[in-house]
């Protein structure tokens, strides 16, 4: 057995005990290092996700590496990297606009990276316990993370309703497996594809399994937890939620789908098609009308989780390619809308949309960085977002449906009026009379300007896209196998 | 291809450079240091202008003068890649003409650079005005090393650009603004034909590439084509393929498909450089700056349709029906605005008819061309390159003069040449030039164009062409002496002083090289065909009368406005009528403003506005509405109670459940 092949998860275990560790052992001075814990040990874990073999298999075959899971590793790290940089200022108590009742750090990166195990173990898993098992891994601990802010009555409104929906879901998804298992009589994955024929009963799994996805996916009609969630959650915990959690119910639905039901995939794009023109519309309209800037961003979340589900249209190695290239597209052009976020409200404490006011002219730096990572979210080209959504697009025009193509570009249309709506309140509203420019940290800095590059050159460099479609074909191979 | 020399491989750095500076300076120079902007663009087009003469200096060692000239591709790089054959690709492309007009390009582009350091100081837009002049030189350069036709495009509507930038360059000036949209209204209308002629060239070229290609690939490689495309000129220019398109017709007047192309593309050349019909613009764009005038709108962007021409001889040659259009607007427009020139009184705008009028003089002699008698090409591209000089010395002789006296009418100036005795002396030695006195430059161009419009038989077209030297001479000298002799006229003219020495010595370099330009033996560079008939000693039977009319003109204006203007008032008191149109340019902006203001504002522009402000935007205005709406309406659901999520959820899963089982059942 090739131990090696669990190393990244091994890793990020480790360094999750470590921190919690540290924690008890440093003073508070030096809580900095902990930080830096957490930091090491996901950049290790990187690297040993990188430098794993393909294809390999662990557990006599309940644990495998291939295309799409080193891929969904990778972007994993990169996000829970990401938002340890994010939450440092917050939790170091850095941040300009005095919390009160945060947590320990220790606790919370102790959190953070068994949530990050947990995801990671997801894309890795072929029977259906280690994917539960994985899933809860990855979901319990955010609800925690969502109630981080002890003395905020918006942030425990915000852990208790994730709480009691994300209960909900993983009953319905623990039903559903149950079923599965009924009835097929094997736990393994694709033992269970080959055994299921169409039955009511068979349905009545996939539906609720498919809620369960739903709600990590925020797939209306299980979406509604994200714009309360997101909204009272610690700022860095939301922009986690939106893009970790997000990639985690992709990653289940690619185990679901191509593991699983590939034999019956044909059956279920109509209804995939339904579910991502209904949030795609839904997540957009009601965008539009909103004025807390992460409630908007919960919204503009949706949306996007609708766009990402058009490349099952296509369930082929293209399809795949797409939907795991706009993934990363996602993930880094949302880091740098959150971060500029973030940073405004480390600063400022502001959370209002028209609290944007004038900041072009205070910090041009920060608002063009923000403007651009919203412009690649609506698919302005040549930004990353244009590319990501032109694949997707192009999938589902190539198997005939052209109709959620329509109804994608027109939503597309009304995404760019809301987030030019931001770009309005920062660029073309003057700024406030006593408006000084607002200084940021040096790691917050660099993590923006970063990120905004990588908007630019996600769209720009063709190597990236061909580095998906290169994971994607490995995968589709194993898959189709 | 041979190993090429280093100079020749690095040929590229020449639009480069300009474009670089172009970058640095609108970007990070400019808004740090306007010292250090003027500077920065300066050199930068001198270091290209540098690497021009290198690259001239290897290309005539490469091959030598009297020798056969190919034109080769140096450097290349495939930039948009659709299909076999039919990929458009970026590279610099070497041949004589492009060599001369690197050359002249660059040069007078540095010492207009130069001049603008003093011209243009003190103006709020200084950094603004270099970043501009870089991306016009890169243009313009981008245009001239152009190996295939969409490249020679793209820099086309570039230089395009930038001229619209830098005529509406003081943009708080309704007159510059107006004049900045005209010029890109008139020469984009233009362009409309240009792409058309492209696409039908394109389209009919590439369908018989695949026949045609492994014939010609093997020559053009040998050229430095790497990968022959059907938009390259080293295609297009082929005579197999010039045979297939002049044989195809088009259901349009019968005509010949090439010709059809042909007159097309002359229509983007036409309205470039200004030909009648399309010459409206040019006049008022001289409300740009004045080193604008000089460099853009009469030295260099203005003769793009000459180079068009130039580039697509082989082609017009082979339809010999467009190169008669060629011809025709050629002759016309250079009779035409000589016309014109006599009767204005803005300095620029004189100029400005003077520069149209010989842009017509070199339309007419690639006219006149033909492969029995290819002297008209040499003439051409040699008065483009002489003109470049003596055009832009004219123009920044006359910014030193309105520098001076603060006005662009002649006749607010006058006795300036006790004041200002070297722009005096330059815009002396340019006046000769342009008028066709010997030793100057004008005058060895201009016979050239003569003898080749005799030579090859249109004795008619040499007729007007004389005549059109008269008027040269007569307007030119016109300008010199009401001008710098009498009396001071204006109020400031009395107090007029000579330009600093970072303009004068511009003036200088100009005025020398208008002076001996003459001597180049043009012919042993640039000819076209096989058959090399350029004289190498002047021809009497066309410099003694090209020598006479000019001489005639001078003495006219010597009589009428040598003291004072009192004769020509008379003069055209008796003209009468004749003269009010000729002044008033023949009514042909007033025509232009009778078919818009009379026909399009009224019955197709007003129509489609109201339908885009009622229909258009009031579908707009309902879309959002209707989104607004709904958007209102779907956050309701957002109760913010987890029962509603639960019954939501649950609702949920009974609506995929069912789809389930429709769909699979």
């Amino acid at each position: 057995m090739n131990f090696w092949l669990m190393l990244p998860e091994l890793v990020v275990i480790a360094t999750a005990f470590a921190a919690g560790g540290a924690d008890l052992l440093v003073a508070d001075r030096s809580r900095r290092a902990l930080a830096a814990i957490a930091l090491g040990g996901i950049a290790a874990a990187f690297t040993a996700a990188l430098a794993a073999p393909l294809g390999g298999a662990l557990f006599g075959g309940r644990f495998i590496v291939d295309g799409a899971a080193r891929w969904f590793k990778l972007l994993f790290l990169l996000a829970g990297f990401l938002t340890v940089v994010l939450s440092k200022d917050l939790l170091e108590g850095r941040a300009r606009v005095r919390v009160r009742g945060i947590g320990f750090p220790g606790e919370y990166y102790t959190l953070l990276l068994f949530t990050l195990a947990g995801m990671m173990c997801l894309i890795s898993a072929t029977d259906i316990v280690t994917l539960y098992v994985s899933l809860e891994l990855a979901t319990l601990p955010l609800f925690v993370l969502a109630a981080w802010r002890r003395d905020d009555a918006r942030s425990g409104e915000a852990g208790l309703k994730y709480v009691i929906v994300g209960a909900l879901a993983s009953a319905f998804i623990l039903y559903g497996l149950g079923i599965l298992y009924g009835l097929a009589g094997s736990t393994a994955l694709a033992a269970i594809g080959r055994a299921v024929a169409p039955s009511p009963a068979f349905w009545l799994a996939a539906a609720l399994v498919l809620a369960g996805v739903g709600f990590k996916l925020t797939i209306v009609p299980f979406h509604m937890w994200a714009a309360d969630v997101y909204e009272g959650a610690p700022t860095p915990v939301t922009a986690y939620l939106s893009v970790a959690s997000k990639a985690t119910g992709l990653a289940f639905l690619f185990q679901l789908f191509f593991r699983m039901l590939l034999p019956h995939l044909e059956a279920w794009t109509p209804l995939l098609a339904i579910l991502a023109a209904t949030t795609m519309t839904l997540g957009n309209v009601v965008a539009i009308v909103q004025s807390n800037i992460k409630r908007f961003m919960a919204f503009s979340a949706i949306s996007q989780a609708g766009y990402l589900i058009m490349g099952f249209m296509a369930p082929g190695t293209d399809g795949v390619a797409a939907m795991i290239f706009y993934l990363l597209v996602y993930i880094v052009t949302n880091l740098a809308v959150f971060a500029c976020i973030i940073w405004y409200s480390n600063e400022t404490g502001r959370e209002r949309i028209e609290e944007y006011r004038g900041l072009a002219r205070t910090n041009p730096l920060m608002a063009l960085a923000m403007m651009v990572a919203l412009f690649s979210l609506a698919g302005i080209p040549p930004l990353s977002g244009f590319v990501g959504k032109f694949f997707l697009f192009s999938i589902a025009s190539a198997a005939g449906c052209h109709w959620l193509v329509a109804v994608a570009a027109v939503n597309t249309t009304i995404s760019l009026y809301y987030y030019l709506r931001i770009v309005r309140q920062m660029y073309i509203e003057p700024a406030e009379e006593d408006a000084a420019p607002l200084p940021s940290g040096r790691a917050l800095a660099a993590v923006i300007g970063a990120l905004a590059v990588a908007v630019v050159l996600l769209g720009i460099v063709p190597w990236f896209y061909a580095q998906a479609h290169a994971h994607a074909a490995l995968w589709t191979a194993a898959a189709l196998r | 291809m041979p190993d090429l020399p280093l100079a020749l491989q690095f040929a590229w750095l020449i639009p480069a450079l300009p474009f670089a500076a172009f970058i640095a300076v609108g970007l990070g120079v400019s808004p740090l240091s306007k010292r250090a902007a003027g500077l920065v663009a300066t050199l930068a087009v001198a270091a290209a202008a540098l690497c021009a003469w290198l690259v001239a200096w290897e290309y005539y060692g490469l091959y030598p003068p009297d020798a056969a000239h190919p034109a080769i591709v140096v450097w290349s790089f495939e930039w948009l890649p659709y299909d076999a054959g039919l990929s458009a690709s970026a590279g610099v492309l070497l041949d004589p003409i492009a060599v001369l007009l690197l050359v002249v390009v660059t040069t007078v582009s540095a010492l207009i650079h130069v001049y603008s350091i003093g011209y243009m100081g003190g103006d709020p837009g200084y950094g603004r005005f270099f970043t501009y002049m870089n991306l016009f030189t890169f243009s313009m350069l981008g245009l001239v090393v152009a190996p295939n036709i969409i490249q020679m495009y793209v820099c086309w509507e570039l230089v395009g650009l930038s001229s619209f930038l830098l005529i509406g360059f003081y943009y708080s000036k309704p007159e510059a603004v107006a004049a900045a949209k005209k010029a890109f209204i008139v020469t984009r209308f233009a362009d409309l034909g240009f792409l058309i002629g492209i696409l039908l060239l394109g389209f009919h070229g590439h369908a018989s590439f695949a026949e045609l290609a492994p014939a010609i690939a093997p020559e053009a490689a040998a050229q430095g084509v790497a990968n022959l495309q059907a938009f390259d000129f080293h295609y297009l220019t082929h005579p197999e393929v010039l045979a297939r398109l002049q044989a195809a017709s088009v259901p349009f007047l019968g005509l010949s498909l090439l010709t059809l192309a042909m007159v097309l593309v002359f229509m983007g050349a036409a309205g470039k450089s200004a030909m009648f019909p399309l010459h409206i613009w040019l006049p008022d764009a001289m409300e740009g700056p004045t080193p604008v005038s000089a460099l853009i709108h009469a030295a260099t962007m203005v003769v793009a349709g000459v180079y068009l021409v130039a580039r697509l001889m082989p082609a017009f040659a082979a339809s010999g029906d467009a190169l008669a259009v060629v011809m025709g607007v050629g002759v016309f427009t250079s009779l035409f605005a000589a016309v014109i020139a006599v009767t204005q009184d803005d300095i620029k705008r004189i100029l400005a008819f003077s520069t149209l009028s010989q842009i017509g003089y070199m339309m007419l002699a690639l006219g006149v061309c033909s492969p029995a008698h290819p002297l008209g090409y040499t003439a051409g591209m040699f008065h483009l390159a002489t003109h470049a000089f003596f055009k832009a010395l004219l123009f920044l002789c006359a910014g030193a003069v309105i520098h001076a006296v603060h006005s662009n009418n002649i006749w607010d100036m006058g006795g300036l040449a006790r004041k200002m005795p070297i722009t005096h002396a330059a815009f002396l030695a340019a006046t000769l030039a342009i008028a066709g006195v010997w030793p100057f430059a004008g005058f060895f161009s201009k016979d050239e164009i003569l003898l080749a419009a005799f030579s090859s038989g249109h004795t008619a077209v040499f007729a007007a062409a004389l005549l059109v030297a008269g008027l040269t001479a007569f307007y030119m000298f016109r300008l010199y002496f009401v001008t710098f002799w009498g009396g001071h006229r204006g109020p400031h003219a009395a107090h007029a002083r000579e330009a600093p020495a970072v303009m004068w010595v511009p003036l200088a370099a100009l005025a020398a090289v208008s002076a001996v330009a003459g001597f180049v033996p043009i012919g042993s560079f640039v000819s076209w065909g096989e058959a090399h008939e350029v004289p190498h000693c002047i021809d009497l039977r066309i410099a003694i009368p090209a020598t006479a009319i000019a001489l005639l003109g001078f003495a006219l204006a010597w009589r009428l406005y040598a003291r004072d203007g009192a004769g020509a008032a008379r003069a055209a008191a008796a003209l009468g009528i004749l003269y009010r149109t000729i002044k008033r340019k023949f009514y042909v902006d007033e025509a232009y403003l009778a078919v818009t203001k009379g026909f399009i504002f009224p019955y197709i522009a007003r129509p489609i506005a109201w339908f885009d402000r009622h229909a258009v935007d009031g579908g707009v205005d309902l879309a959002g509405w209707i989104t607004r709406t709904t958007g209102r309406l779907c956050r309701r659901l957002q109760t913010g109670q987890v029962q509603t999520y639960g019954v939501w959820f649950v609702g949920g899963i009974l609506f995929v459940l069912l789809l389930l089982w429709a769909a699979l059942a």
